[in-house]
């Protein structure tokens, strides 16, 4: 299997740096409205007048605030993880247990959503399966939370290519305009407001699990409606 | 005869942040109507359709805008309601979490009215309010 090409440490650095920039302006956003909902309540709590509605309303964005810190703090965890190829565990096996694994993770969302997901003759290959089942999970958790009128189909194939398998994921939900797919991969870049729930790195956590696997994801191209993903995975050893 | 609500339009992302802003209106006591875009392609969109002579009426009498939106970006929106016919004129305070002096810089050369750092405790979100108010009294006079 290719190991990843080693990058300048430069590059490496900045993107670090951009990387903790976009955190830090996340987690004080989230900070921003606990701390200043929190003295407010303090001082609508001290009112004889009935303020009950502001007391719920204040409340309420405590409570936001503090879960999307947690949110983000969780996502950079994942993010931390997913980074560092040698901390991979690489071995050969069916990539159907992968996609398993995410059903499982994913099973009141597809519930909810009434969402069907087929899968066509996944292979056998040589990756992380945890890591991997967490790519799936992303994927596949997008396909439902970018749902259209529709309930979500998502469609999991594989085809041999040299090297390797070219995997897609397509959905039928509400698509991604080509104008905004380059920066999909991009750290805490949303195309949405943070009242759609996540952290915003998802794409990126699934760029560097496929990076560490010496494979890339990217979008494909057309599609008028839904989207496809498409990434490349390496073929089980001795295949 | 029925109170005047200022129309503003607040291009945010982040509704913990349009939370804040509805309250510091609501502090304020200001009568105002608020239309809220949650990206820099739906803030434009809705300028667009609310542009010309014929629309004067609903037409926003201040813009709020963050640098840091989805889609298209505060910079660019605001280079763009600069640039409108019909907006040209229409003050603009942009509200950024951003503490980068080229940020400031950036924003009052595309032409923004005020830079606000969006509020971190309860003092600078009293001022929030009372720097909303004050801009529109420029306005009116």
């Amino acid at each position: 299997m290719p190991a990843p090409k080693s990058r300048p440490e430069n590059e490496v650095l900045d993107e670090m740096q951009r990387f903790l920039h976009a955190a830090v302006h996340d987690l004080r956003a989230a900070q921003r409205r606990t701390g200043i909902a929190a003295e407010l309540l303090l001082q609508a709590g001290l009112q004889v007048d009935d303020k009950d509605e502001e007391r719920t309303a204040l409340a309420a964005q405590l409570l936001q605030g503090m879960a999307k810190t947690e949110e983000l703090l969780a996502g950079i965890g994942r993010y931390a993880t997913a980074l560092t190829p040698a901390s991979y565990k690489m071995h050969s096996f069916p990539s159907l247990g992968a996609v398993h694994f995410a059903l499982a993770h994913l099973d009141r969302e597809i519930r909810e959503t009434g969402a069907t997901v087929s899968v066509r003759d996944l292979p056998e290959i040589t990756g992380d399966r945890d890591r991997l089942a967490e790519l799936f999970e992303h994927l596949i958790g997008n396909a439902l939370k970018f749902r259209g009128p529709d309930p979500p189909a998502v469609e999991i194939e594989a085809h041999r290519m040299p090297g390797g398998w070219l995997f897609s994921v397509k959905d039928n939900g509400i698509g991604i305009a080509p104008k905004y797919r380059d920066r999909l991969f991009i750290p805490f870049r949303r195309l949405h407001g943070t009242d759609v729930p996540g952290a915003g790195l998802g794409l990126a956590i699934c760029g560097k699990i496929v990076a560490a696997h010496g494979g890339r994801i990217w979008i494909e191209e057309g599609d008028p409606s839904g989207v496809t993903f498409l990434f490349i995975l390496p073929a089980a050893d001795g295949n | 005869m029925t109170e005047h609500k200022t129309k503003i339009l607040l291009a945010e992302d982040n509704d913990g942040d349009v939370f804040l802003v509805r309250r510091a209106l609501a502090k304020r006591g200001l009568s105002h109507e608020l239309v809220v875009a949650h990206n820099g392609e739906e803030a434009m969109t809705w300028l667009d359709a609310h542009c010309g002579e014929e629309k004067k009426d609903s037409a926003p009498e201040l813009i709020l805008l963050d640098l840091n939106l989805p889609r298209i970006d505060g910079a660019q929106l605001l280079s763009h309601i600069r640039k409108s016919d019909s907006f040209s004129r229409t003050p603009v305070i942009v509200l950024t979490s951003s503490d980068s002096p080229k940020d400031r810089q950036m924003a009052l050369e595309l032409g923004a009215n005020l830079y606000f750092r969006k509020p971190t405790d309860l003092a600078s979100f009293m001022d929030l309010g009372r720097i909303i108010e004050e801009t529109l009294k420029t306005v009116t006079i």
